[in-house]
């Protein structure tokens, strides 16, 4: 949003805005939410674009490691068995049988989790916020083996009805307490809403067998996983991150360090 | 004063908090096994894709259970023994994902 002109009457509606956060943010430090601080200031500083949050501070909110291990899980379960459906809404089972031996294919599919309560600490650092695990993989089949190799990019954010990928905002939504401050301290470019980037891609290989007998709850038989390897987070080709690859975090204002 | 006079006249809202299993007993080849803690084993086993019952679960530990159990300890990174001790950290594994997974249903 482009600043607007100011005025002497807007001087003061732009400072009573920014001086609102400023006391929320020692507020905070006060109470320990150094995290939540922080990003008040950056919020402040009216740099906008996007913040990339670091391995200390996640490592601080539980939540996301939790949330990680729940969407590897949901892999595993729902993913590698067949059971889940692509984003196109294919059902992963149908793309596994028609796989011919010694054939091929690729699949993606993706797991989110919307986290809308969390601890203070984190709930004021984040809000809510939602994680999404989309997985990239190539499928071969020998015989009843079926075997799973790919990546898996854990993100904060989410898709939207066009399943176009939404990174997470900090920012003041309606009916959210500060509201009607950040409109006005946006509105004088005394703050500006920002990205909040924490990337992490993971390698994964899986090995899953499929039995053919049909029963009940499997009427075009079953895949099981017999083994899964999933590589550290954040393990990139030469050991460091590894960004996903549809997203550039310098595409924004080129600004990323931040040090209040 | 003995320790055990101390616990005794400890409040009950100091007593440290018991731990429920879901196994009655120590699961594992070879061992006497609960049918009931078999048949939890395979379902819990069985929702996270890692066994296939086939559609008849009856209470015993066949090859195809033993082998998920080596599996699935191997690949979370616990102690590779095929048993499962009431409170143990296979069992406690096991929970925790479960738990996760059915409390988000859906994507």
């Amino acid at each position: 949003m482009t600043a607007m002109p100011i005025d002497f009457g807007d001087t003061i509606l732009r400072n009573n805005a920014g001086n609102y956060f400023d006391l929320i943010a020692s507020v905070f430090d006060l109470f320990g939410f150094n995290d939540a601080a922080k990003k008040l200031r950056y919020y402040r500083s009216g740099r906008g674009g996007s913040l990339i949050l670091d391995d200390q501070e996640m490592a601080r909110h539980p939540i996301y490691s939790e949330s990680v291990d729940l969407n590897r899980t949901r892999f595993e379960s729902g993913t590698f068995t067949g059971r889940s459906k692509t984003k196109e809404g294919l059902p992963i089972e149908q793309k596994l049988l028609a796989i011919p031996d010694g054939g091929s294919a690729r699949i993606d599919d993706f797991w989110d989790v919307n986290i809308k309560k969390s601890d203070p600490s984190t709930y004021l650092n984040f809000g809510r916020f939602a994680l999404k695990s989309g997985g990239d993989f190539e499928v071969s089949r020998n015989g009843d083996k079926f075997t799973w190799s790919g990546v898996v990019d854990h993100r904060l954010g989410a898709d939207d009805k066009k399943n176009n990928f939404i990174p997470e905002r900090f920012d003041f939504n309606p009916g959210q307490p500060g509201k009607s401050q950040a409109d006005i301290a946006e509105r004088y470019g005394a703050a500006a809403p920002f990205d909040l980037v924490y990337p992490n891609r993971q390698r994964v290989d899986a090995q899953v067998v499929y039995d053919p007998t049909p029963t009940e709850e499997f009427p075009n038989g079953r895949f099981t996983v017999e083994r899964v390897d999933w590589r550290p987070l954040g393990e990139g080709p030469d050991g460091r991150g590894w960004w996903g690859r549809d997203w550039d975090p310098f595409a924004t204002n080129g600004k990323l360090e931040f040090d209040p | 004063m003995r320790r055990e006079n101390l616990l005794s006249q400890a409040p009950a809202s100091q007593a440290p908090p018991r731990l429920r299993s879901n196994l009655r007993d120590r699961i594992g080849d070879g061992l006497p096994n609960d049918p009931q803690d078999i048949l939890w084993l395979k379902q819990a086993l069985s929702r996270l894709g890692r066994y296939n019952d086939r559609g008849d679960a009856h209470p015993f530990i066949d090859r195809a259970l033993a082998t998920a159990v080596a599996g699935y300890q191997r690949d979370r990174g616990l102690r590779r023994d095929g048993m499962l001790n009431p409170g143990g950290e296979t069992e406690c594994a096991i929970c925790v994902e479960l738990k996760r997974l059915l409390e988000r249903a859906g994507r």
